[in-house]
């Protein structure tokens, strides 16, 4: 029973009024949107002021505020940069509307889908190589960095990496007498087989999406990654036939969760379980992620009593590819119509590479990617326990990059849909196939179109 | 009735702001509704290209016959509950107030985490209604994992926050002159048959008002599924509402979300027509004398 | 057994004959009291248990929150409370209360000044256009919401209006929330005319009737409107989420939701909790309050239908 603010006009009336209303009538585009830098004044003298925008829990909050404070305190430049934080409840639509009306900060953090969303031709972002002058590029990796790139334009700098892999709760693993745990996909049948004996409604693995766990297995299975920076993609429909049947046997076995246990213990969203209740009383024994949530997991556990560690990655049959995909956690990137950039740079640089802004910005974005960052960090004493775990972690595996657009919902979307039908037995496993592949066409073609 | 100029200038306020804080942007949006508008570069004109690719697709179809499903529900149950329980909680009693606010405090919760955390614990596996259930002999139920339990759970949230239409059928109820009651013999059945011979009929404008409002919540429901059961398996509680806001920040498809928007609202709208078209059969006023 | 529930039949024919008639409606009507209490409390205990629960898991550490249906704490301890309010941003709860405080009040205020005039105007007053201004009146009521926030926001922007209270305040001003002028419509209608007319041959203009005789017949309209729009601006999370930027103007909803990422980090849900249920107080409180004067109501103000 909201308020409403809304009507419709039938009335002719109502009409005529309205072309005395000071805005016109079309549809809004990205061509009427504006300067996000109204609010600076570069004045002579005046100083600079800069807002930043990003998203997290209070801890991050608390960081990244004294970041700012310090920051605004030691520049000899006179900038003043001001915090724009949020939570993480609607986040994609505020994002959208403010950069639509052109209203986001100057410098701001982006999820990694929106980078192809908003910047997919190369001009949705400041242009980064403007600013190389000032931010010290050569601290990441050359590879890494492409992430943040764009049809040949690096629109943003990659925060740090995120690694798909698998957590185990030692403590529940040797509750039922398994001392070692599982490294191969026959060792995790066999110890599923061992769990359910007793509990036949555990799962050792969930995993928040099943397009996790197909993805590990067909880069593994194809060697390649799913798309490519041309829109085009490298399974088949026979592959994600494959991968779907996979995992309804794993689930069978229950090595992975199933769709059904899933929506019923968890919801029908991809999110964390870290505060689960199935996971905290270990009705799942581990869990596939991403290496950035990996120490929430583990501290929500530890408070149960139990330890959560990184386990070795598993490689199917035949595997032409031993290894696990990866992306960028976030990204910052500088709006482009910001007319100080040389200042936002020189933000970025403070609290990137900077020893000082990466110290008190600390490891609540999860890793870091600057190499001047992580030996900072490293030094500082701040990496210990499953954080420093998930680093040598990361260091070792070989992964596959996904590509920018990877994260659209309409992938997600085309995985959950029709892989819930195929489990609730309302189509075959080659017609849930068929099904992905095609969405995911209908989804690469409509991209491509909005970027010719 | 005054036939004047005089009601123009009374609605003048709302009129100002009907132009430019709703005709504008619902323009704007029926015109965004022809083209194949995604938030970055520009719009081109597609015709009803998107009404067309509405009633093609199989999910958008569904999410109308889960609304409607969920509308049919839950109005008239809420309605009653609302209504039954406003009559309860109008008794003179001692502590009553405390029972009024105990009853209205499921309406303030709204969508508080508190409400879509307990809801989970209420309805899971080894939860509290299944616990109950089997002390009946019935077997614990998948209540999150079955198309039909998913419904389920959002239709009884939807129930469980009456408030807001317990609260206006209470101020209307305070509203029937007691003088009303007190002619007639207060003993026993009596006092039932009196509900519905003179208290009914007194607050039919209410009855009314409540209903379009209700029905046109139900339609919008968004917050309930939103917070507790998200799509439901086989997208068994996948709203209009929600598939709109999907389409528009999701997949940022404004143009096709605009035109389910459009197709929402004029099934609404002609719902509330065929109510005001019948509110002369049974909607009593007490300004027509 | 048959031979039992006769002589309980009997046995009460033999009590209803020594029983005064009086008597007999006093006790059934005392027992009639004790059934409502019951049913009463039991669904009031229904109803309340989120709170409870709430309340509880303010004293609860993560694990014991999100793994016990049971509202009672192991122990009791407020600093959740303490720290909770200070939040880790420059600012503490107080800030962020005044801040809504800023918009919800005039909210209030224009809601009910400007609903009441225009419902006024629909339900007492013949003009020309009424019928196709009163459909377009009720159709506002219909439109989903969603697709008109960035057109609405692209406006507001070219008014300069941005991370200012003026979005929010706008639509109050201009009493395009229908929902209230509409209930105040429905109210007004079950209201006889009589005693306007009687007012308009003591010689007052269309104004002062609203003011002396329309006003105080809808005083429980009015002050539903009050609460409901106290409970919904106040719980109002998505207007000031697109239209409010700069921390130091978030109000409550805002700076509630701000520490509720689940995606990052451990969570502190007892700090979450203990300010969700300090956000709740307002509006419980006001409820409890403001009931005296549904009790009262038209019936007890003189007004007789």
């Amino acid at each position: 029973m909201k308020r409403q603010v809304a009507g419709f006009l039938a009335a002719a009336t109502a009409v005529s009024l309205l072309a005395g209303c000071s805005t016109t009538n079309e549809v809004p585009s990205a061509s009427t949107a504006g300067s996000g830098t109204q609010a600076a004044s570069a004045g002579n003298g005046s100083g600079v002021q800069l807002r930043f925008s990003w998203w997290g829990n209070d801890d991050r909050h608390q960081a990244t505020q004294k970041a700012i404070d310090s920051f605004n305190s030691t520049n000899t430049s006179g900038i003043t940069v001001s915090g724009e934080p949020s939570g993480f409840d609607n986040l994609q639509e505020t994002f959208a509307t403010r950069y639509v009306g052109g209203t986001n900060a100057e410098v701001m953090t982006l999820n990694f889908d929106w980078l192809a969303t908003f910047g997919s031709k190369g001009d949705g972002f400041l242009d980064l190589s403007t600013i190389k002058d000032t931010f010290d590029f050569s601290q990441y990796d050359e590879n890494f960095l492409k992430t943040g790139m764009m049809n040949g334009v690096q629109e943003a700098i990659p925060y740090g990496q995120n690694t798909m892999g698998f957590y185990l709760n030692k403590t529940a693993f040797e509750r039922y007498g398994i001392t070692e745990l599982p490294k191969t996909f026959e060792d995790y049948e066999k110890d599923a087989a061992i769990v359910t004996a007793k509990d036949p409604d555990n799962y050792l693995l969930v995993s928040p999406t099943i397009r996790f766990a197909a993805t590990y297995y067909l880069q593994q299975k194809t060697g390649k990654a799913e798309f490519n920076d041309d829109y085009t993609m490298n399974w088949t429909a026979e592959d994600y036939t494959d991968a779907v049947k996979w995992y309804k046997d794993m689930a069978d076995k229950h090595v992975f969760c199933s769709r059904e246990d899933y929506v019923e213990n968890v919801g029908n969203d991809p999110v964390s379980v870290a505060q689960n209740e199935k996971f905290l009383n270990a009705g799942y024994l581990g869990v596939m992620e991403w290496t950035g949530g990996v120490a929430s997991n583990e501290a929500t556990l530890k408070e149960k009593g139990d330890t959560l560690v990184i386990a070795e990655l598993p490689t199917i049959d035949g595997a032409k590819f031993k290894g696990t995909m990866a992306k960028p956690s976030l990204l910052m990137a500088i709006d482009k119509n910001c007319k100080n950039t040389k200042e936002a740079a020189e933000f970025l640089q403070y609290i990137l590479n900077d020893p000082e802004g990466v110290k008190i910005m600390g490891t609540k974005r999860g890793m870091v990617a600057s190499k001047a960052a992580q030996k900072t960090l490293e030094e500082d004493g701040q990496i210990t326990g499953i954080v420093k775990e998930a680093y040598d972690f990361t260091a070792k595996a070989d992964v596959i990059n996904e590509v920018a657009f990877f994260e659209s919902a309409d992938f997600n979307n085309a995985y959950q849909q029709n892989y819930e039908q195929f489990e609730y037995g309302q189509i075959s496993a080659e017609e849930c196939g068929q099904a992905i592949y095609d969405a995911n066409v209908s989804a690469l073609d409509s991209l491509k179109a909005q970027n010719q | 009735m005054n036939k004047s100029k005089v009601g123009l200038l009374y609605i003048l306020p709302w009129l100002i702001g009907f132009i430019f804080l709703t005709a504008y942007p619902f323009l704007n949006a029926l015109a965004t509704s022809f083209t194949d508008y995604n938030l970055i570069g520009s719009a081109h004109f597609v015709g009803i290209e998107n009404y067309l690719t509405l009633f093609e697709k199989k999910d958008f179809m569904k999410t109308l016959s889960n609304t409607f499903v969920y509308t049919l529900l839950t109005v008239p149950l809420q309605l009653a509950f609302s209504l039954l329980v406003a009559f309860i909680l109008n008794f003179e009693l001692k502590g009553i107030r405390f029972y009024r606010t105990a009853y209205y405090i499921p309406s303030i919760l709204g969508g508080n985490v508190a409400v879509a955390v307990l809801w989970r614990f209420m309805f899971q596996q080894n939860g509290v209604v299944n616990f109950i259930l089997s002390r009946f002999g019935i077997a614990p139920i998948g209540w999150f994992s079955r198309p039909a339990g998913a419904m389920t759970i959002i239709i009884l949230l939807k129930i469980w926050q009456f408030g807001s239409s317990m609260l206006i059928f209470l101020a209307a109820l305070k509203n029937v002159p007691k003088e009303l009651y007190e002619a007639a013999d207060v003993d026993g059945a009596k006092k039932f048959r009196q509900f519905f011979t003179i208290t009914i009929p007194l607050i039919t404008p209410t009855i009314f008002f409540n209903l379009v409002m209700q029905l046109n919540n139900a339609f919008q429901e968004f917050n309930g599924p939103y917070l507790v059961t998200g799509n439901g398996p086989l997208n068994a509680t996948y709203m209009t509402s929600m598939f709109i806001y999907d389409n528009a920040f999701k997949y940022y498809k404004m143009g096709y979300a605009s035109a389910a928007s459009w197709v929402l609202f004029s099934i609404i709208v002609l719902i509330t027509l065929v109510l005001f078209y019948t509110q002369n059969k049974w909607v009593f006023y007490s300004d027509e004398g | 057994m048959r031979t039992v529930q006769m002589r309980a039949r009997e046995m009460s024919t033999v009590k209803n004959r020594t029983i005064s008639r009086e008597q007999r409606r006093y006790r059934n009507a005392q027992i009639s009291k004790a059934i409502r209490y019951i049913v009463l409390t039991a669904g009031a205990f229904i109803m309340i248990y989120p709170i409870l629960w709430l309340i509880g898991g303010t004293f609860k550490d993560n694990s014991e929150i999100f793994t016990s249906i049971n509202f009672i704490p192991s122990h009791i301890d407020f600093k959740a409370y303490a720290d909770g309010w200070h939040t880790r941003t420059q600012y503490n709860f107080g800030q962020y209360y005044l801040n809504t405080f800023k918009y919800v009040i005039p909210k209030i205020f224009f809601t009910i000044a400007s609903s009441t005039l225009v419902a006024y105007g629909f339900a007492r007053f013949e003009f020309p256009f009424k019928k196709i201004l009163f459909a377009l009146f009720m159709s506002t009521l219909f439109l989903p919401q969603v697709v008109i926030r960035i057109p609405l926001y692209l406006m507001w922007k070219k008014f300069g209006l941005l991370d200012t209270y003026v979005p929010l305040i706008a639509t109050s001003v201009f009493a395009n929330e229908p929902f209230f002028v509409f209930m105040i419509i429905q109210f007004l209608r079950s209201t006889p005319t009589y005693l306007d007319e009687a007012a308009t041959l003591d010689g007052c203009n269309s104004f002062q009737r609203l003011i002396f005789i329309i006003l105080p017949v809808l005083k429980p309209t009015i002050i539903s409107c009050f609460i409901f729009q106290f409970i919904w601006s106040f719980n109002d999370f998505l207007g000031p989420l697109i239209y409010i930027t700069s921390l130091a103007k978030y109000p409550v909803s805002l700076a509630l939701k701000m520490s509720v990422d689940t995606s990052s980090g451990v969570v502190a849900w007892n700090q979450i909790l203990a300010m969700s249920f300090i956000a709740l107080l307002p509006a419980i409180i006001l409820y409890f309050v403001a009931q005296k004067y549904f009790t009262e109501g038209i019936a007890a103000s003189g007004v007789k239908g």
